[in-house]
């Protein structure tokens, strides 16, 4: 069993609308993956399947040899839109404690342990301040790291974050990261991340896939994140360079 | 006062005041959270087609409401679920549809049943003990689902799709909920009628959502909004010699006002 996540054929979407076509997917143990591609490309519908929220029209999903429904406990999932009800009646750790539901099961309420869990969780998103805090009241960026700390909270094995930089601030975005990192170097946590912000992300993938409801590429960002690639990809000049180790992505100036 | 507590009648609409208010202010915290009221208005009347074939068959009026509304409900909920419709046409169509059945029936009856007004409009002070039974029942299952799944019902109104990705049978409890809404509606009929158990439920909940960011807090507001709205509404109808459906709505709608006035929420946006 050499893939965690295995996708083979699978052709999802909604109604008769196919989403994503054909994808063929091996995620080993310890990557960090970052997927790629434009708006409607299909990504968050390819972490739905791989999170067993959408069955595919065809093809076969497993998740540790298993469906993913299976071993949902095993899985954190940090979705690209949530809650958006400025009034919800939950606070931050009670948002957080979702995340352990799972694990206190059916019928049994939260205990003490679980509390200090979720705090925890919390403490490493740097939210510890804010446990009491309306979720409602919330900037955007910091419910967003609630959220991450809901998945975070349940001890995964793996971690799939969609978008999670979107509306966080540069020292969010590389304090995230840097706990990314440090999940998945120091617990083996395997994390999947679907990202629009490739620069400041990619120097922390150890694979890059492109997609546009197909895989296109998929690999090490040296070779996927190449001047070649992305500039037939995207269809426009695409220049590449590196700088302290760091890829950047830019886009040419069309009027330049 | 005192003396009115010696009416069997009066006593029966006591208990079932407080029934219709602790169990619809219950229920009407999901439906408000979850941003479903124009759902409930559906299946009330919805049920109503039910009370009116039953009228016109010669049959017990509750069964048939039962299942209208709990129909109609795990209907609604299965479209809500499904996504991509705009949610407020297919209950707009169910609404229209459900209410062109009943005055079909009630055109097709020999003689006009004149329950069909008190199932409309609800009667509090003509409620019989089976109806009590009904409501207590209804109020107990009510009161084990919230008990045995309240933190899973925390996490659906949160996010549904995310409650079934970290594990949580959201689906089943999100259609347990709806069979309780559908039950809670046709129960309620006899006594608030079609027309106002909708405000019943929705109501005591969007006061008390004005009021608190805590979940218990809420649920606590709501349920003496609803039982204390239902009492005085009830006193009121007695002593002023009004529909008692209309009294009640109309205490708890005052309730609503005051919150929408004094809410810490809202405060902040003047
Ligand atoms: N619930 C839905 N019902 C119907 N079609 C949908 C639904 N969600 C997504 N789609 C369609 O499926 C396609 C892929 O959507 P998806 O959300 O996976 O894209 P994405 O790559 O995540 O885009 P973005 O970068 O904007 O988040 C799009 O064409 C979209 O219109
Ligand atoms: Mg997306």
């Amino acid at each position: 069993m050499d893939c965690v996540v295995e996708l083979a054929g699978v052709t999802a979407g909604y109604d008769s609308k196919v989403a994503i076509e054909d994808i063929n997917l091996c995620i080993k143990e310890r990557s960090f993956t970052g997927i790629i591609g434009p708006n409607g490309s299909g990504k968050t519908t390819l972490l739905r399947v791989i999170t067993g929220s959408l069955t595919p029209f065809r093809g076969t999903v497993k998740v540790f040899g298993h469906p993913p429904v299976r071993v949902r406990n095993r899985i954190g999932y940090v979705p690209q839109f949530f809650n958006d009800d400025p009034y919800i009646p939950f606070s931050a750790i009670e948002v957080v404690l979702f995340g352990l539901y799972p694990h206190i099961g059916m019928i049994r309420r939260p205990g003490g342990k679980d509390v200090e869990r979720a705090r925890q969780a919390l403490d490493t998103v740097g939210l510890l301040d804010k446990e009491k805090e309306p979720f409602g009241h919330l900037s955007g960026g910091q419910k967003r790291r609630v959220m991450i700390a809901r998945a975070l909270a349940g001890d995964p094995d793996i971690l799939i974050l969609d978008e999670p930089s979107s509306g966080l601030d540069v020292k969010s975005i590389r304090i995230i990261l840097d706990l990314l990192h440090k999940l998945n170097t120091e617990r083996n946590i395997i994390i999947i991340l679907v990202t629009h912000n490739i620069n400041q992300i990619a120097s922390y993938l150890d694979t890059v896939v492109y997609m546009r409801k197909r895989i296109y590429v998929a690999g090490n960002p040296k070779e996927v994140l190449s001047k070649e690639v992305l500039s037939e990809l995207y269809g426009a000049p695409v220049d590449v360079f590196e700088r302290n180790g760091n890829i950047c992505v830019l886009v040419e100036d069309s009027h330049a | 006062m005192h003396e009115l507590l010696h009416y069997a009648f009066m006593q029966k609409a006591i208990i079932a005041s407080i029934l219709v208010g602790l169990t619809c202010s219950l229920v009407g915290i999901v439906v408000v959270l979850k941003g479903m009221s124009f759902m409930g208005a559906g299946i009330a009347h919805a049920s109503f087609a039910g009370v009116t074939l039953a009228l016109l068959l010669g049959m017990e009026p509750f069964y048939f409401s039962l299942i209208f509304a709990v129909v109609v409900a795990i209907f609604i909920g299965y479209i809500e679920r499904r996504g991509g419709l705009k949610i407020d046409v297919p209950i707009g169509i169910m609404f229209s549809f459900t209410m062109a059945l009943a005055i079909m029936f009630i055109g097709l009856m020999k003689r006009y049943d004149p329950r069909v007004m008190n199932f409309l409009f609800g009667s509090v002070l003509s409620v019989s003990w089976k109806d009590i039974i009904y409501l207590a029942i209804n109020l107990f299952l009510v009161l084990l689902f919230f008990i045995l799944f309240f933190k899973e019902l925390k996490f659906v109104i949160f996010d549904e799709e995310l409650a079934e990705i970290t594990g949580i049978p959201a689906g089943s409890i999100f259609y347990a909920f709806l069979i309780l809404l559908g039950l809670t509606i046709s129960t309620s009929l006899s006594s608030v009628g079609v027309i106002l158990v909708f405000a019943m439920i929705v109501i005591p909940s969007a006061a008390a959502y004005e009021l608190t960011h805590r979940f218990s807090l809420m649920l606590f507001l709501s349920i003496t909004f609803g039982v204390v709205s239902s009492l005085i509404g009830l006193y009121l109808s007695y002593q002023f010699d009004i529909p008692s459906g209309a009294s009640i709505v109309l205490v708890v709608s005052f309730f609503f006002f005051i919150s929408l006035l004094i809410s810490p929420k809202r405060r902040r946006l003047r």
